[in-house]
């Protein structure tokens, strides 16, 4: 039997994100035939609280005897707790979004980063737009402060893009304008390229502004995955007329392939919802956790070497086509989808844009670090709290 | 965080970095260096001017005596080795209630003892990195607590690396003090004492070029290795020692028929060309003699010309 502690988050802007991440979970351990597991829960709220995230990983370990922790928060939450678990011999599952930079990409024994690699996709994004010279950032003051800004733009420019301007929107929505971004659209020769980092209700908003301004002054969005978040459509779709929005995305509800159908009917069956992206989050932790169970059995229940033959496997079947663990990082990856909207908020994949996802994962992490041994940036957002 | 109050022994500036953390948090009790490093002396006090915390200069004679005092005195709560000559005895370690734990500027246990950054480069290693430990009474054997590892690169300089493992303590302190101030207990792994190595103070001999015995590679790990707390890795030519400071691989091709130490082109232009063992050339940029840091070229002002050979 797996004994599985989770340190669930909270989120303003996505209240439901623990109970959707659990319930992807649940559904996966049905799914997988992992139903000889129990389950520890403890809340975290932000993410943020260190001495609280450590004492319930202590407890857990100490007091449920968990063989798995499954810790929705970022790398230097994981830093501090990965020497508890090394010495405890059990496994930390680092799951987030993927929305900030590892500090460094070392492989730690126990522990597997298991992200949504939001960062990776918006590096390939800015890649994607460097092809069109030059352009302007837009973001909100929530989002600027995640390294998906980082690796978009680093991207961005590496690829010979050249930024011309920044537009920052700001926290509260009553004071949101888009009016000094407007003022540079309008002073551009070409149509205008945006690079946009925003999420839920922002994304809404900004979305819904700049259709405004298209009418008149039509730009091309590259955008993050969280503005390619299907919940936005009920949002859009009656109301907006957007142009030109693409970017690249981890997933889809409507993918087609039969890990993701098998995936979204579980899910409504066990919900009577569609799953959103933080339930597959949940899936695809379920089939680490039975791929995991598999390893530590023939491992005589060491979890290094469990880890380790897991980066030796074959890639898991997830609803975003696959997924591995990479053994030189223990970081989770997979496919990357290029993602264009309708003008009416309509989702769909570029089918004739698939990349060597490998390859670009390789440059990803070899190209995009942050600058290390240096200070760095005090921002604690760990993309839970949205 | 209230509780906490280290003592940290430290007698090396890569220490520094460490000991920032926990001065910011307030979790200092007193500081130590020895009483012959005035350097690190002047470094301390200029770290904690401010802060009231007490900077102790001990020797060989009165550490024991001194610590003992300090760890009553302070109400220290754990001691913090970051590079300190002397060895505690075991009666020191049990004082402080969470023990002592050593920053050890190396990975364990495949490179213990007191030059580890030296032996990461000349073993060639891929990587080195900093380890903290539980101190028992061996050296440097004590229970993991944490590690963190970071890439040697090829034009990596001891004095680079003791840098980059400088701000990879200051990550490390951070942790450890999280640990420390949150934990009930503080984990740690035993050793796995079938990987592990000791390495002794290097001798003149590991520190000297054999042109007819190293690769290139081998060469360039040596020289980067003394760089810069030996001055130069040592190498003789025509009887006469001297010593090479800095080198990098030549992309000029290397003729087969040439012995290895072979010096192939010197003057200002082209610099100081030299062939090695693998048929490379290696080009010598920066070389010391008692008349100081030259240009490798400026050999040839001492009579050194092409078809002579580095031994």
């Amino acid at each position: 039997m797996l004994r599985i502690g989770i340190l669930t988050p909270r989120s303003t802007l996505y209240p439901t994100i623990g109970f959707d991440i659990i319930n992807g979970l649940k559904a996966g351990f049905a799914q997988f035939n992992l139903s000889d597991v129990s389950l520890f829960t403890e809340n975290i709220g932000f993410g943020t609280d260190e001495p609280e995230i450590y004492t319930k990983a202590e407890k857990l370990i100490l007091g449920d005897n968990v063989d798995v922790v499954i810790a929705c928060c970022d790398s230097r939450i994981a830093a501090m707790l990965q020497p508890l678990f090394a010495a405890a011999g059990k496994l930390l599952m680092v799951t987030n979004m993927g929305a900030n930079l590892p500090e460094d990409w070392q492989p730690h024994p126990t522990t597997i980063t298991h992200s949504l690699n939001f960062c990776f996709n918006t590096s390939l994004t800015g890649a994607l737009a460097a092809a069109n010279g030059t352009g302007a950032l837009a973001a909100s003051y929530y989002d600027a402060g995640y390294n998906q800004v980082y690796t978009i733009l680093t991207r961005f420019q590496q690829k010979g893009g050249r930024i011309l301007y920044n537009h920052v929107t700001h926290l509260k929505n009553e004071h949101f304008t888009l009016q000094p971004l407007q003022q540079f659209m309008a002073s551009e020769n070409g149509t205008p390229n945006l690079l946009c980092l925003f999420c839920a209700d922002m994304a809404e908003l900004f979305y819904k502004a700049l259709a405004a301004i298209q009418q008149e002054q039509a730009a091309n969005l590259f955008v993050s995955p969280m503005m390619l978040e299907e919940s936005l459509a009920s949002g859009l779709k009656q109301q907006v007329l957007l142009k030109n929005v693409q970017g690249y995305t981890p997933w889809l509800s409507t993918f087609t392939n039969a890990n993701n159908q098998a995936f979204v009917g579980a899910y409504q069956a066990a919900q009577g919802k569609s799953p959103n992206i933080f339930a597959l989050l949940g899936w695809d932790t379920a089939l680490l956790l039975d791929r995991f169970a598999t390893a530590l059995a023939a491992h005589n229940n060491n979890t290094a070497a469990a880890i380790k033959a897991m980066g030796e496997a074959a890639p898991l079947p997830s609803p975003r086509g696959w997924i591995k663990l990479d053994p030189l990082t223990n970081h989770i990856y997979g496919p990357a989808y290029l993602v264009k909207a309708s003008n009416h908020f309509e989702l769909t994949v570029e089918e004739n844009n698939s990349l060597d996802i490998d390859a670009e994962w390789k440059s990803f992490k070899e190209e995009i670090m942050l600058p290390s041994a240096e200070a760095s940036s005090a921002w604690r957002n760990t993309y839970l709290c949205i | 965080m209230s509780d906490l109050k280290a003592i940290i022994l430290c007698n090396n500036p890569i220490a520094l970095p460490g000991i920032k953390e926990f001065l910011f948090y307030g979790k200092v009790g007193a500081l130590v260096t020895t009483s012959k490093n005035a350097e690190m002396q002047a470094l301390l006090a200029q770290l904690a001017a401010g802060t009231g915390v007490p900077i102790l200069h001990v020797d060989k004679k009165n550490f024991v005596a001194e610590l003992k005092s300090a760890i009553d005195k302070y109400q220290i709560t754990v001691g913090l080795i970051m590079t300190f000559p002397f060895i505690l005895p075991k009666n020191i370690l049990e004082l402080p209630e969470k023990g002592f734990i050593n920053f050890h500027y190396g990975l364990l246990p495949q490179c213990r003892g007191p030059q580890p950054i030296l032996w990461h480069i000349l073993n060639n290693n891929p990587e080195g990195g900093i380890t903290l430990h539980r101190l028992d009474d061996g050296i440097d054997t004590g229970p993991i607590v944490l590690q963190e590892k970071l890439p040697i690169g090829a034009t990596d300089t001891y004095g680079m690396l003791q840098s980059k493992l400088a701000h990879l303590g200051a990550k490390s302190a951070a942790t450890l003090l999280k640990i420390l101030s949150f934990g009930s207990f503080i984990p740690s792994t035993p050793q796995d004492e079938t990987k592990a190595a000791y390495y002794k103070n290097p001798t003149a001999q590991q520190l000297t070029i054999n042109w007819q015995t190293m690769d290139s590679h081998q060469i360039i790990r040596t020289v980067n290795a003394c760089n810069p707390w030996n001055k130069a890795a040592g190498s003789s030519i025509s009887n006469w020692f001297l010593g090479i400071t800095e080198v990098e691989i030549s992309n000029i091709a290397a003729s087969e028929t040439d012995k290895s130490g072979t010096i192939m082109v010197i003057d200002k232009e082209n610099g100081l060309l030299v062939k090695t063992k693998d048929d490379k050339i290696l080009k010598i940029n920066i070389i010391y003699l008692q008349e100081g840091f030259l240009s490798g070229w400026r050999l040839a002002e001492f009579g050194i010309k092409v078809g002579d050979c580095f031994a």
